[in-house]
């Protein structure tokens, strides 16, 4: 008699079981990459699947992947974006973040190719591109050299003359998976094997290069939309000082210090323009 | 003031006697020239046409700087063109300040043929190539330096993998090269120290005697 109720929940499991695989699985509760973090929160209960699949389209087109491409996680979370912002040290908003696999990249210098699975952020209210970025290769990870200090990249940056703003738009031309095959090319970064890349598109205005007229230096490229990458745990620059004569520098015979990471910038046409080595 | 640069000429000359190339992890070809004593470089140009570079196995460059030729803590201001296996040509500025920070960032590669230059200008130091400024630095960062060593060259990363820009028939160029000790102009620095350290590597002046003209080439054609 008392088991009879029970057969109903055993069905709705049932049904459970067959409907989960064709709906992506829930992408991990939490996490951090650059200066954002994220977390689930309430409010994703409310979002619709069409809402989600809008947002999944956008993620797509924004990577460069087929409209069709299956991400391997999603969820709408809560992110919050320690980037300074004139006198706001913290912004905190709503996003999808999905996992895609199957992003290519290939090196136009070497001929090279190869496929990365993103993370990518989309803004939960203008389904702009936050940020896209790899999982941590803890395989392939380079440590900081010894005895280098970690810098600020917002300060490098600010220091190398990039003024870094939020998008003025979220119409950006060049896709996540052109972006990253120029970070191949230009730098000889693999996407496939570096530590962690971390990119946005973000309005840059640049001081350098320039010309000098009338004793003012005169920027020479436009400001607009650009996209920081950082690269994080990679050897990106053995650092080779020059020879001492008439007796060459002991600092070459021995193992030479190296940066660990890089700050590169790309137009919106996915040009690399201009970078900088971080220990 | 002459008289104090035909001095360091001399002794760098002199100096040049003593140079037993044995530059084992890396290879040079190129030309250094040494101050004695104060007033130090503050400026250091060439202009570099680039040729024929072929990249085995790490990368390989082509530059002007300056330094303070110590091989305790070494101190440099540096610039020019690189190119590393499987990656596009850029410019590059790098320095190593006088507490030891090492910074090193790239911008576009323009054409062959730029006078290459680093100079103390106002209170910073500026990287040029032709006449556009794509780094700028505080002098601040090095004004406790002795700057008395000017290096112009090619650089092998790998040798002999890697090569030295240019082949016997259309050498590497180096045109121009100069130096500015502090508070006087650029001129031609007598190009004394020989550097000659890379397998299959070669280099030598040409020109005028003060037209500061070299040029590297790899025997491997």
């Amino acid at each position: 008699m008392n088991a009879h109720p029970y057969r109903h929940y055993w069905l709705g499991l049932a049904l459970i079981f067959l409907l989960l695989p064709a709906a992506a699985p829930a992408a991990s509760l939490g996490g951090q990459a650059g200066p954002l973090s994220w977390k689930t929160t309430p409010i994703a209960q409310r979002v619709t699947a069409a809402e989600t699949a809008t947002a999944l389209k956008k993620a797509t087109a924004y990577l460069g992947v087929p409209a069709d491409t299956k991400p391997l996680a999603q969820a709408f979370v809560q992110v919050a974006d320690t980037t300074p912002y004139g006198s706001v040290a913290r912004t905190i908003f709503y996003a999808w973040r999905f996992e895609i696999p199957g992003v290519p990249v290939s090196n136009r210098q070497t001929g090279k190719k190869e496929t990365v699975t993103m993370n990518i952020l989309i803004d939960g209210e203008n389904r702009g591109l936050v940020a896209a970025f790899t999982q941590k290769n803890t395989t392939d990870w380079t440590p900081r050299a010894p005895g280098m200090q970690a810098r600020d990249p917002l300060q490098q940056m600010a220091s190398d003359g990039w003024s870094v703003e939020s998008p003025r738009t979220t119409a950006v031309r060049a896709t996540v998976s052109q972006i990253l095959s120029s970070l191949w090319a230009a730098t000889g970064v693999n996407p496939q094997h570096a530590g962690q890349i971390f990119m946005r598109p973000r309005y840059v205005v640049l001081a350098l290069p320039a010309k000098r007229e009338g004793g003012r230096l005169t920027p020479l490229r436009r400001p607009g939309t650009y996209w920081v990458v950082r690269v994080t745990g990679t050897k990106t620059l053995t650092i080779a000082p020059p020879p001492v004569v008439p007796t060459p520098s002991p600092a070459r015979q021995s193992a030479a210090p190296y940066m660990s990471g890089l700050i590169a910038l790309f137009n919106d046409s996915g040009q690399s323009v201009r970078g900088i080595y971080l220990p | 003031m002459q008289k104090k640069l035909m001095a360091w000429l001399f002794s760098s000359v002199l100096l040049s006697v003593l140079i037993t190339p044995c530059f084992a992890a890396r290879g040079y070809e190129g030309y250094a020239d040494l101050l004695t004593e104060a007033p130090w470089f503050d400026g250091a140009k060439s202009t570099i046409d680039y040729q024929d570079t072929t990249v085995g196995k790490i990368g390989t460059a082509a530059w002007v700087g300056i330094d303070n030729n110590s091989a305790d803590g070494l101190k440099w201001i540096q610039g020019g063109w690189v190119k590393w296996k499987g990656q596009e040509p850029k410019i590059y500025w790098e320095y190593t300040d006088k507490n030891g920070d090492c910074a090193r960032g790239y911008d576009e590669a323009p054409g062959a043929s730029e006078t290459y230059a680093q100079k103390k200008k106002a209170d910073n130091v500026e990287w040029t190539h032709g006449d556009i400024v794509y780094k700028t630095v505080a002098w601040t960062k090095f004004d406790t330096v002795a700057f008395r060593k000017i290096q112009y060259g090619a650089e092998m990363l790998d040798p002999p993998d890697d090569h030295t820009p240019g082949k016997a028939a259309s050498k590497n160029n180096f045109a121009s090269s100069m130096g500015r000790p502090a508070g006087g102009v650029f001129a031609a620095t007598g190009l004394a120290h020989k550097l000659d350290s890379a397998a299959d590597g070669n280099v030598e002046k040409y020109g005028d005697a003060n037209s500061g003209n070299l040029r590297t080439w790899d025997s491997r054609n």
